[in-house]
């Protein structure tokens, strides 16, 4: 019965989102000669957060992306667009 | 006389206490002072757990007869009500009071946590070392094992070993749990004013987490009262209806601490394990 209890309360969920989603945040952000904390001051978040977003592991939310695109003096699509297989 | 040897540790506590302690390491944070001072408040019970356990004399609060737990307990709570008012107004401390309970606390304060600390929390590198996959794993099953192991324990060993014990038990819970909190960076713990969107969700999801153990240990324990009540039935011939339960000081402890232990403790020791289980080690 425990066993069952941990496979149904923690089972891991695919992360299939993310990997199909394209992100250019850490180039764009180099190229504006940027560090991930002063990044992530422009748009009020943790550093840790930018870096989990340019590593794909965290999706933003629509506010922070157009955050981040204004801080990075870019249009949103040029920093994160769906993949073509889609 | 045993009601003055009381009222004299009370004095000593609080003269430490509001003289030195609360002036010296909590500051203006009033979130911090009250935990100490809930501390604080058991001193008197543990110093007369020490001295009248065993004789287990009456002590006498103005006609009222009671116990050295709770005569401990009731002195502090009275003696210390002047001087907290006085210590409040001389230091000038009562709007970070009132922001505590004003209706944007939630906001600004979490689960023992403030805004402020928090912040402050989630720049600092010093408790770096408490961040490693090791050093979570090792919280979350040190914090465990203190909390069951020590219920089994308080459970199991005779008062006049529980009574040395008890103590024990509880600095462990407290260390773990602020050891716990640090290693987490106080997210579990954090008003959502402190936090960003992806931490947010975190805590957030720490808190589905935590409910779930929560919801696991009540099922077990519910199922466990239940089987033994079965097996009570097939032990005796009677059909049973009221089922005679007897429970020690020891155990009454046992039971509340760790309730307790896993109330304050659970939301960051299940932040911890997400955390490992993610691979999102700081």
């Amino acid at each position: 019965m425990l066993h069952s209890i941990y496979a149904i309360f923690m089972s891991r969920k695919p992360k299939e989102q993310l990997e199909k989603v394209g992100i250019a945040v850490e180039f764009f952000r180099e190229k504006a000669g940027l560090g991930r904390k002063e990044l992530a001051d422009l748009v009020n978040v943790h550093y840790q957060t930018i870096g989990y977003i340019e590593r794909g592991e965290y999706a933003p939310s629509l506010i922070l992306a157009l955050k981040l695109a204004n801080a990075l003096e870019v249009e949103v699509e040029q920093l994160f667009w769906l993949e073509e297989n889609q | 006389m045993n009601e003055l040897i009381v009222i004299a540790v009370v004095l000593a506590t609080l003269s430490l206490a509001y003289l030195w302690v609360y002036p010296t390491y909590a500051g203006r944070n009033v979130t911090l002072m009250s935990y100490m001072d809930i501390g604080a408040t058991f001193i008197p019970a543990g110093v007369a757990a020490l001295l009248f356990w065993q004789s287990d004399p009456v002590f006498n609060f103005f006609g009222l007869e009671l116990n050295w737990f709770f005569y401990s307990i009731l002195a502090y709570v009275v003696i210390e009500i002047p001087v907290f008012i006085l210590y409040v107004k001389a230091r000038g401390l009562w709007p970070e009071y009132k922001a505590i309970f004003s209706s944007n606390s939630s906001n600004e304060y979490g689960w023992g946590a403030s805004a402020k600390n928090v912040e402050k929390s989630l720049s600092e590198d010093k408790w770096n070392g408490l961040r490693t996959k090791g050093a979570l794993r090792f919280l979350i099953w040190g914090s465990n094992i203190t909390l069951l192991g020590g219920t089994v324990l308080l459970s199991t060993t005779p008062e006049s070993t529980a009574v040395f014990y008890l103590p024990i038990h509880i600095l462990l819970i407290f260390v773990f749990w602020f050891l716990l909190r640090k290693s987490v960076r106080l997210v579990a713990d954090a008003p959502e004013k402190a936090l960003d969107e992806r931490l947010l969700e975190l805590r957030n999801r720490s808190y589905l987490w935590a409910y779930m153990w929560l919801a696991a240990i009540a099922y077990l324990v519910a199922t466990s009262v239940l089987i033994w009540a079965v097996w009570m039935d097939f032990n005796t011939t009677e059909d049973l209806w009221f089922y005679p339960v007897e429970i020690s000081w020891g155990q009454i402890n046992a039971l509340f601490w760790l309730i307790a232990g896993y109330t304050f403790a659970l939301p960051s020791m299940a932040l911890a394990s997400y955390k490992l289980k993610y691979d999102m080690v700081d």
